[in-house]
């Protein structure tokens, strides 16, 4: 299938009448599920919607144990709450502020705003947003509804062993962390490549990567950051959750293992999860200030290169948060630069907006107000951050309040003011009508004061001595007044969010139809004219403000005068574009409504509640069905070419279907195989890791427990001919009619088998050595690097068989192959990533030795 | 400036992307040669000479993409090339910085 980009053509807008009854059959397509059947949505209107409301719900829950916490701290000796559900709260909220409630609500925006600013009419995989919303939502009320059954997690956080390990933490509340979040942490990994390949793929005509909105450039390294940093994390409550169930020594000193491991795993997440978090922020406020200020964004291609600096810098800083744990002080230098680098492509963004705001004349609207006080906030944030990056400060202030008005200037400042700048500025553009601008004004005011209040006097409490999470204190150190005067401030704050709430409540009334329009005179195309459709033909876009540049192209878009002003092949599409030029390639079928994907989500978050609770037999039940529920999905997923090219306008005629490297689901598949890689390499650094610790629990030392060469040699010949067995499946199915489809499910089912037989006979190599999980650190790991290897290979076989009964079912040609190519670019990445584990695994200990 | 292929793309990814490429292996060597290099039998002067040769690679790998994307010309979108050439010679820049910060560490902690 072609994947030649058309170049654009001119004459547009087209001044000609459209055809009657194109509208209508547009509004027909489009339109969305009523009554029950409103929880089959896919839209991303009504998910991103969805998204975002339930990271607001989860904000309030979160905000509240915050209360609790402060009405504990206002006075000394309080007995308001004890310890232990003092522990709980303190690990509920900052763990459902960062995992249920900062990433999820930047995703949710991009899911809700991304295709309006790049006038597409949908993301490329809308039952994928779905999914990840479902999961989310009902991981997430599980994983609150904890609390209420002194079930929740309790040892802060981010959870450190040996603290959380079963010894120091026998009950269940920490497995709920460890299943819940790493759940949850893969819907967010859905939502990243949903918003990856949407961004690259789905672009207006023209809308070359120079002309991208900056918030949709801060959303692709958001995402790109979620792709590299979160499988860390995923590995590490992985790892901890085995230790916890198996017994496998990972992280207990006396088996070779080391807590610090976790440090490591947990905070190479943890660091750029304050970017990943604030990066998305920082591109809406570059959208809104050039509104407020009308006039251009000072520097953009200056903050488009701080967003890209700023999302690697922040990889090498996770050992800033180490200072603390005995590190060479070599080491510890190196992160401390680093710390201090990555201020500097911060800094640039807050310059540009500065020069922007002084270019232009900034409008003093609620949304105005807010980035003002985030600036102030973030930059104060930033400094004390600067003061911490310096390893003999971070020392005096480690574990003190200090750190906590440190983060709360970055994350509530750098991300939440931001945020409700944004609901101020975006409700009109999904709602009937503006928010209100005086409750708007009282809510700046009450949150701003309110933060400074509380969070302030923190540095001072801190540097006076006063440790982070203790649920009470003696009155005689001099912290009873500054206390008090903190948890004043927290309940303004909390009044301050309650006005807002009552002005959404009020005026917001969600109607994708009919919006508020342009009430800004903003530039950019997520002001265009929508409707459950977006917008009703897709323009031409020759500027980064469009609308500005262009006072007609409202007009012009909504008469239906640009591309695909209807439906082509009458479902829901949108236009594929070239990744960097957005140049017209095909049109995509969207899915619509469905209840499998909705099912898919329902069983996999049961799957893993269940697995939480140790009920094993249901959790397993779930499982089953959750695999059905997918299977169910994806059968729909390949339509196949079933229309003609269609014209989209302008004489251009694109394809429907696209296969191959030009497909948007190979760009998925990819992004994926890049999680997946991400997760061995934090394996592999595991390994070389606790090899430095403890070298005397490996077999060079020991002399015993690695199996004979012949073992890992014969398990690499059973990996490569099954790779070769599918790269030859593959040309069969190109071969088509001249040999029929069984050579292709002949070969398909031999590469299973092979495949199964090399992994099997990696673990019997292994096995047959006496060497078991939990003998040592050593040996817990290259079970590990076996059982990741297994879910790979399982994963390949089961896209095999469904490959293979899409063919008998007759939905596998040539042509119609998308997939067989996302099965055979999983399968040439488990054996790889198998190649590499037998090398490691048998390789180096030999080396090494 | 590859429109419609995938490896285009890539090309045009890697190039934008290579000054913080190479900042990251520059400190993923430096931090590694530090933290695995003495259970390999390295001596500190050893991690150091490497360090410092690594920094220096690095520094010369990023001054040559600065070069080479100064020197490029525009072939099919002329602006849409400048751009991205202008955002990879910044990248380059502030990367080059970050490198060249990581050795100020190796010339002002002691042995």
């Amino acid at each position: 299938m072609s994947d030649e980009a058309h170049t654009l053509p001119s004459g547009y807008p087209n001044p000609l009448p459209r055809p009657k009854g194109e509208l209508e059959r547009l509004e027909a397509v489009w339109a969305p599920p009523t009554g029950i059947r409103i929880l089959t949505a896919v839209n991303n209107t009504y998910i991103g919607l969805f998204y975002v409301g339930a990271a607001l719900l989860f904000f309030v829950l979160a905000g509240i144990l915050a209360l609790l916490m402060r009405v504990q701290l206002a006075v000394p000796g309080n007995d308001f709450i004890s310890q232990g559900t003092y522990n709980q709260l303190f690990t509920m909220h900052g763990t459902v502020m960062m995992f249920l409630f900062a990433v999820p609500v930047v995703e949710a925006i991009g899911i809700l705003l991304l295709p309006q600013m790049q006038a597409a009419r949908d993301l490329p995989f809308p039952r994928l947003g779905a999914f990840a919303f479902w999961t989310y939502l009902i991981g997430g009320l599980f994983f609150f509804g904890s609390l209420f059954f002194g079930l929740a997690p309790d040892g802060g956080w981010f959870m450190y062993p040996p603290l959380t390990s079963t010894e120091y933490s026998p009950a269940e509340n920490a497995d709920f962390w460890l299943v819940g979040i790493g759940f949850i942490e893969i819907s967010a990994i859905a939502g990243a490549i949903e918003i990856i390949v949407g961004i690259l793929r789905t672009r207006a005509p023209g809308m070359t990567l120079d002309k991208l909105p900056i918030f949709a450039w801060s959303m692709l390294v958001f995402a790109g950051m979620i792709v590299f940093a979160f499988p860390a994390v995923i590995l590490a409550t992985f790892l901890l959750e085995l230790e916890r169930a198996f017994a496998w020594p990972f992280f207990i000193p006396e088996f070779g293992g080391d807590p610090l491991l976790w440090q490591h795993l947990f905070w190479f997440f943890g660091h750029p999860e304050v970017y990943i978090i604030f990066l998305p922020a920082a591109g809406m406020v570059s959208m809104i200030v050039p509104t407020m200020c009308g006039v251009p964004l000072v520097g953009y291609r200056l903050i488009v290169v701080a967003l890209v600096a700023t999302g690697f810098f922040s990889f090498g800083l996770w050992v800033h948060h180490m200072f603390a744990t005995g590190i060479p002080s070599l080491s510890l230098a190196f992160f401390s630069a680093a710390s201090m680098a990555v201020a500097v492509p911060s800094g640039i963004q807050v310059f540009a907006w500065i020069a922007t705001i002084a270019s232009g004349r900034l409008r003093f609207t609620v949304p105005s107000l807010f980035i003002l006080g985030f600036l102030a906030i973030f930059v104060i944030g930033g400094l004390t951050g600067v003061m911490v990056a310096l390893v003999p400060f971070d020392w005096q202030a480690h574990d003190t309040f200090f750190i906590v008005a440190h983060l709360h200037y970055v994350l509530f400042g750098g991300m939440v003011f931001p945020l409700f700048a944004a609901i101020y500025y975006w409700v009109p553009a999904v709602g009937r009508k503006p928010l209100s601008e005086r409750l708007g004004r009282w809510s700046f005011w009450l949150m701003f004061v309110g933060f400074n209040v509380t969070f302030f006097p923190m540095h001072i409490l801190g540097l006076m001595g006063m440790p982070r999470r203790v649920y009470t204190y003696p009155e005689n150190l001099g912290w009873d007044g500054i206390n008090l005067l903190s948890t004043l401030g927290a309940f303004m704050i909390a009044t301050g969010v309650l006005v807002c709430l009552i002005d959404l409540a009020r005026n917001f009334r969600f109607t994708p139809s009919e919006n508020a329009g342009n009430v800004w005179q903003a530039g950019t195309l997520d002001w265009l004219p929508t409707d459950v459709y977006g917008n009703r033909s897709i323009p031409i876009v020759t500027s980064r403000e469009p609308l500005r540049d262009d006072p007609k192209l409202s007009k012009d878009v909504e008469a239906g005068r640009y591309f695909l002003p209807g439906t082509a092949t009458g479902k829901r599409e949108t236009l594929i574009t070239s990744a960097i030029d957005a140049l017209p390639q095909a049109i995509l079928q969207v899915p619509g409504p469905s209840w499998r994907s909705f099912f898919a989500a329902v069983f996999t978050a049961a799957f893993f509640l269940l697995l939480t609770v140790k009920l094993v037999w249901p959790a397993i039940a779930c499982g089953i069905a959750a695999l059905v529920a997918m299977i169910a999905w994806l059968w729909q997923t390949d339509p196949g070419r079933n229309h003609a090219p269609v014209d989209i306008g302008g004489g251009i005629k694109v394809p429907v279907y696209l296969t191959g490297p030009a497909s948007h689901s190979w760009w998925a598949m990819v992004v994926l195989l890049l999680v997946a890689a991400s997760m061995f390499i934090a394996l592999v650094f595991s390994y070389l890791y606790l090899w430095t610790v403890s070298p005397d629990v490996w077999p060079a030392t020991t002399g015993e427990h690695l199996p004979a060469a012949h073992w890992p040699f014969i398990s690499a010949a059973a990996l490569l001919l099954a790779s070769l067995a599918v790269a030859l499946s593959g040309r069969m199915l190109a071969a088509g009619a001249k040999i029929g489809p069984w050579p292709l499910r002949a070969g398909l089912a031999a590469a299973s088998a092979v495949l199964a037989v090399g992994w099997l006979l990696d673990l019997c190599g292994v096995w047959q050595t006496g060497l078991r999980p939990d003998d040592s650190s050593y040996a817990a790991l290259v079970y590990t690097f076996i059982v990741i290897e297994g879910l790979l290979v399982a994963s390949a076989i089961v896209m095999a068989l469904f490959t293979i009964a899409r063919s008998i079912a007759g939905l596998l040609t040539p042509i119609r192959r998308v997939t067989f190519d996302n099965t055979m670019l999983l399968w040439h990445y488990a054996v790889a990533q198998g190649l590499i584990g037998l090398l490691i695994v048998h390789g180096f200990p030999r080396i090494a030795g | 400036m590859s429109s419609g292929r995938p490896s285009g793309f890539v090309r045009a990814l890697l190039l934008l992307l290579s000054g913080p490429l190479i900042w990251f292996a520059h400190f993923s060597l430096i931090y590694g040669a530090q933290g695995f290099g003495g259970a390999f039998g390295f001596t500190t002067g050893g991690i150091r000479a490497f360090a410092w040769a690594a920094t220096f690679i690095a520094g010369a790998a990023i001054a040559a993409i600065y070069v080479r994307v100064q020197r490029q010309r525009p072939s099919s979108d002329p602006e849409t090339v400048r751009s991205l050439a202008r955002t990879t010679r910044w990248l380059a820049v502030l990367s080059l910085g970050a490198v060249l910060l990581q050795a100020l560490v190796l010339a002002v902690i002691p042995r």
